[in-house]
């Protein structure tokens, strides 16, 4: 048993925990530009992120950008995962396709796509005006709105694809005993499809809020300095102030925040296990 | 039974691969190609230089490290990567250098030099040091100087923008106003888009005096109303102005010049009345690292010979004095007078703050 599980403990150890402690460490350090670094250890970095409104704003944003993504990526994701699951068509192979291989294409060259869609003389404002919703371009690009767009765009496969993998192993005989013993589709679906689905919908709840606590590389693309999340915060105090020690207290407030997260993910799917 | 057949114990992990066989042929696979390399730079035939990619490095490659190898024998491996996470890790090495040259952004010059980590480019060893323009190497001590430097002016949408301002007070007191409408792009501060140099340029412009970056911060939060995007990445000055989403805003020279070449004049560079932004990457010789062949590269990275051709491709400024540019990079690109260079030092040690002071009165 131990042979079996070592290397992958090890693996683990070596590149995760390690790492993570050695993050923390360098987060009880103070930092910075002329900083003492014989100094002892201590919370400074941490009582500066919990007192400064610039970073709980930033981590307040973060939260509620993870929570409306998710929400709008379950609200698209969850039909066409039932579509996929349920019908038996080509179509949905077809649909199935469609949604894997936007994978294969990198976030940059996605949000690209976004900046060509809702530039100013891109199609979005185009189709706008055509229909006369309005006299002049809009500014849909660089807004909090085109980094909640872009990002259901590319987090919606990791949606779809855990709950389509669930309820399509769901048995289809519980179905049947619920239509048989008189329940419409709609009940059936109230009451014994969906809440079978829900390990799904965890799991895909929590692939993509920790995506989008993570993200960078679209809101900085097509977002704007406005819209501050918790990479950017770390990304400016580690490659622009100079100060490891904060940017490593942010990733830990980070890392830990996700993880609480995915027990409390944890949590909802034990319950709900059949 | 016992097998009356030896194999050998090499054929044996070929033909029938354990798990623990596999992993040593990976780790090996991943160590062979670093072993020979690391043997060249150990005999002194070999220089590893950190550099951040793309076509600066293809151009540095082509006009200096081969010309060098064509010149001394010696190899120049160049590394490609995040600029500061080269000099983080020499930095943090002891001993043994993973670079022979450091070569990268200010802030991490100084704390390579503060650090004791840097040899001086002394006349004797560089003999080219004494061609470099002042401005380019007196914040360095003697210990580095600048390899090339960038200017940040301003480019305009040739269409959008008839009558462009021809100063950076200018083009504050027209934004403020809202002559452009709200279509002005701005560096971000702590995107890697040089806001840093850019910030003190316009209290330089503002007031003469460029630590006074109170008046800057008032400056740009009276225009950020007209303000749509404080941009983060190099390239999106020429994006916007080419795709329509901006009109004007802080852009570099060379990449202007080249899309103004390649659109027919739809952007056009201006060279501000009151001082170009500027900067560059600085180089100079590690200690502990192969330090004689690091001169001679450093030598030659910053003579007449390589810095003319180099330069003119990338259409970047050349320090050394005796550069005289082709054509119409002549007129072109700004002259070392021209340029405001920046203090590493204020800027390194004001930057946390002016991150914090951003967020909170401009990314707000």
């Amino acid at each position: 048993m131990l042979g079996a599980v070592g290397p992958a403990c090890l693996y683990v150890v070596i590149l995760l925990v390690l790492p993570f402690i050695y993050l923390v460490y360098l987060s009880l350090q103070e930092g910075g530009h002329g900083a003492d670094q014989t100094a002892a250890l201590s919370l400074a970095n941490y009582v500066e992120i919990f007192t400064s409104r610039i970073y709980l704003e930033s981590l307040w944003g973060t939260l509620q950008l993870g929570v409306a993504v998710t929400a709008l990526t379950l609200l698209i994701g969850y039909p066409v995962a039932y579509y996929i699951a349920q019908s038996g068509s080509r179509f949905a192979m077809f649909t199935m396709a469609v949604i894997i291989l936007p994978l294969f294409v990198s976030v940059v060259v996605r949000s690209f796509g976004w900046m060509i869609l809702l530039g100013r003389q891109g199609n979005v404002n185009r189709m706008l005006m055509g229909l006369g919703f309005t006299d002049k371009p809009l500014q849909l690009l660089y807004t909090p709105g085109a980094v909640t767009v872009g990002l259901v765009h590319i987090l919606a496969p990791l949606m779809i694809l855990p709950i389509a993998s669930v309820l399509r192993g769901l048995d289809p005989a519980l179905r049947e005993a619920a239509s048989s013993l008189g329940a419409s589709r709609a009940k059936v679906f109230w009451t014994v499809t969906l809440p079978l689905s829900l390990p799904g919908v965890a799991a895909g709840c929590v692939l993509v809020l920790a995506h989008v606590i993570a993200a960078f590389v679209l809101p900085a693309l097509i977002g704007s300095d406005r819209v501050k999340l918790m990479a950017t915060m770390i990304y400016q105090q580690v490659m622009t102030a100079n100060n490891l020690p904060l940017g490593a207290a942010l990733a830990v407030v980070m890392v830990v925040a996700t993880f609480a997260l995915l027990a409390l993910a944890g949590f909802i799917a034990r319950r709900h296990r059949v | 039974m016992t097998s009356a057949i030896h194999q050998p114990k090499l054929a044996t992990m070929l033909s029938k691969p354990s798990r623990r066989s596999l992993l040593a042929m990976g780790g090996a696979a991943i160590c062979a190609p670093y072993l020979g390399s690391t043997s060249l730079r150990a005999q002194g035939k070999e220089l590893v230089v950190p550099m951040s990619g793309g076509s600066f490095m293809t151009i540095w490659g082509s006009e200096i490290a081969d010309t060098f190898k064509q010149k001394t024998g010696i190899s120049v491996k160049m590394v490609p990567g995040n600029m500061k996470t080269h000099a983080m890790a020499s930095l943090a090495a002891k001993g043994n250098a993973p670079f022979d040259l450091a070569f990268g952004n200010g802030d991490d010059f100084v704390q390579l030099l503060d650090s004791n980590k840097l040899l001086p480019l002394t006349p004797d060893k560089v003999p080219n040091i004494d061609d470099i323009h002042v401005k380019f190497k007196e914040q360095w001590q003697g210990y580095g100087s600048m390899f090339d430097y960038f200017s940040i002016g301003l480019a305009y949408s040739t269409e959008q923008v008839k009558n462009p301002p021809t100063s950076w007070r200018e083009f504050v007191e027209r934004t403020q106003k809202g002559d452009f409408g709200a279509n002005v792009f701005f560096n971000g501060l702590a995107a890697g888009v040089r806001g840093p140099e850019v910030l003190v340029n316009l209290a330089r412009a503002l007031t003469g005096n460029e630590q006074n970056v109170d008046a800057a911060f008032e400056a740009i939060r009276k225009m950020k109303p007209n303000i749509f995007k404080f941009f983060g990445s190099i390239n999106d000055p020429i994006v916007m102005l080419l795709n329509g989403e901006g009109v004007i805003g802080p852009s570099w020279d060379g990449r202007t010049f080249v899309a103004q070449d390649e659109s027919n004049d739809k952007v056009r560079f201006i060279k501000p009345t009151d001082g170009v932004a500027s900067n560059g990457p600085a180089i100079g010789v590690i200690k502990g690292g192969n330090e004689d062949a690091a001169y001679q590269l450093v030598n030659h990275a910053l003579s007449v010979e390589v810095q003319k051709p180099f330069c003119e491709k990338m259409f970047y400024g050349a320090v050394n004095t005796k550069v005289v540019y082709s054509g119409s990079l002549m007129q072109r690109i700004p002259k070392p007078d021209e340029v405001n260079i920046p203090s590493e030092r204020f800027m390194a040690a004001n930057m946390g703050s002016w991150v914090k002071r951003w967020n909170q009165e401009i990314a707000s």
